[in-house]
């Protein structure tokens, strides 16, 4: 009943927003602001020529190719970090610097330094992403319990059994944290990078109808991808995290 | 019949570094050896340095002088104060995890059975009450048929009940595993009813002050005996804890 009821919610609430944009589309009959009709009606053409399919496709792979980068490299780092007091001293200023450099100037030194290619545009955007998973799994690090670590030394676990039973599922909630915020903002960057330097993908496509003043379609991109977005977050991130937190909830 | 020496303990010294350069002594010049499947307890009061023996004796602590000698190809297991068992894992699982693959593992389903977790060997840490999670412990320390056991006062905090029928279940255990046991307590009683050699030790830096052989097999012993030992353990010169 309950989850019908928040269901019920969320289904009414975009209605509502659907119909103030609908009224508001009315109420100004201009081009910069396009009915939900128009915006379907885009959607339902790019995605008639297979348009729609390619670009979402492109933006899909660098994003997973991004994000696997990003989650690899800045795991290990972070880790490390966390086990090891100097390096990580040396390290943080590298890291605070990072941190605060803007994604936009990231992006435009690879495709100076590295050519306009399909490596600068990935390793650009997971650049912008290592720095938080570093600083995510270098507190889930610190965090690891020295009971559990005693536990596989007394127990002779060995290293792969002491990494895939005791210290990944301590680090699980901090991969949780890190994947979720990490999707979110990769595909945001990935539009950037596509803009700015790609033939191709979502990002692409708007740059294009922005020159042309198609609101009605970059509308319709930028719909269709967040859709795809949020089925990845409901239907493999939180699946995930939840199948990883199935023995938590039933404490006696 | 000669019994063999299963561990052979000299430490030295053991010193933690305290503020500003300061050390403070944490044992200092502990020697006793245990007899092959022989039940040893190591009583002393509160902070004296038993928990840091035993981390030595573990291999967890390699900074300290002196020699432990023990044949690397045993096999040493461990019930540590609080049950440790990694709450992501069932009963089942934590039990399996702690056997290797080669090793000659006994039959879980009789080690199940024996320990009452039968019932519970699908559940998670975290709907075990204490008792229950505190028999998972022993189940896991067994399973792996140790030639070594060392117990750092496994039955702490649980109520007299709940203690008194781990004890006997870790007895009996004990009995028909052959293995050599170490439990560290501050149970003067407890260390009675279990032990075959109790080894006192003096208030921080822990020394050896007495050790006491109890010549009467647990099963034999009653509570006229276990008083008169527990007193030998006090004239030895144990100080106990003002309150427990």
């Amino acid at each position: 009943m309950n989850t019908l009821n928040r269901t019920l919610t969320v289904l009414v609430s975009l209605a509502c927003l659907l119909v103030v944009w609908w009224l508001a589309a009315q109420w100004l009959n201009d081009r910069s602001l396009p009915s939900p009709v128009a915006v379907a009606q885009a959607l339902l053409r790019e995605a008639g020529t297979g348009e729609l399919f390619t670009h979402l496709f492109a933006t899909l792979l660098r994003v997973f190719a991004a994000f696997l980068l990003a989650m690899l490299i800045g795991s290990a780092i972070g880790i490390t970090l966390g086990l090891n007091q100097s390096i990580n001293q040396f390290v943080d200023p590298w890291l605070v610097l990072l941190l605060n450099i803007p994604a936009l100037v990231i992006i435009v030194l690879a495709y100076i330094w590295f050519g306009l290619n399909e490596a600068a545009a990935i390793g650009a955007v997971a650049l912008n992403k290592i720095p938080n998973v570093i600083v995510t799994l270098r507190e889930g690090a610190r965090s690891l319990d020295p009971q559990l670590h005693e536990l596989s030394k007394v127990y002779r676990f060995g290293f792969i059994k002491t990494l895939r039973h005791v210290v990944i599922p301590q680090l699980q909630p901090f991969f949780a944290s890190a994947m979720r915020s990490g999707i979110s903002l990769i595909w945001k960057i990935v539009l950037v990078v596509e803009l700015l330097g790609r033939s191709n993908g979502v990002g692409f496509q708007i740059h294009l109808y922005f020159q042309l003043f198609d609101v009605a379609t970059i509308l319709a991109y930028t719909l269709a991808f967040v859709f795809i977005m949020l089925s990845v977050e409901y239907f493999v991130l939180q699946p995930l995290e939840k199948h990883s937190r199935r023995w938590r909830g039933q404490a006696a | 019949m000669t019994q063999q020496d299963m561990l052979r303990v000299n430490i030295e010294s053991k010193v933690f570094d305290a503020a500003q350069g300061a050390v403070m002594p944490a044992v200092r010049g502990l020697e006793f050896c245990l007899k092959e499947n022989s039940f040893s307890c190591i009583i002393g009061p509160s902070g004296c340095g038993k928990t840091t023996t035993l981390r030595i004796l573990l291999g967890l602590d390699e900074t300290y002088s002196g020699t432990i000698d023990f044949d690397s190809s045993k096999s040493m297991t461990a019930v540590f104060q609080e049950p440790r068992l990694l709450p992501w894992r069932t009963v089942e699982q934590n039990v399996r995890l702690a056997l290797s693959q080669e090793g000659n593992s006994l039959s879980l389903d009789a080690l199940f059975e024996e320990l009452g977790l039968a019932d519970v060997r699908q559940f998670y840490p975290g709907e075990l009450s204490l008792g229950m999670a505190r028999r998972a412990a022993l189940a896991r320390a067994f399973a792996v048929l140790p030639d070594l056991l060392i117990l750092d006062e496994p039955f702490v905090s649980l109520d007299d009940a709940n203690a008194q029928r781990l004890r006997s279940l870790l007895l009996s255990l004990w009995q028909s595993k052959s293995c050599t046991a170490l439990m560290v307590t501050h149970n003067v009683l407890e260390a009675a009813m279990l032990a075959d050699k109790i080894i006192v030790l003096s208030a921080r830096p822990a020394t050896k002050i007495a050790e006491i052989d109890l010549d009467v097999a647990q099963a034999d012993r009653d509570s006229a005996y276990i008083q008169e030992i527990s007193h030998k353990v006090r004239q030895a010169g144990l100080v106990e804890p003002a309150s427990e």
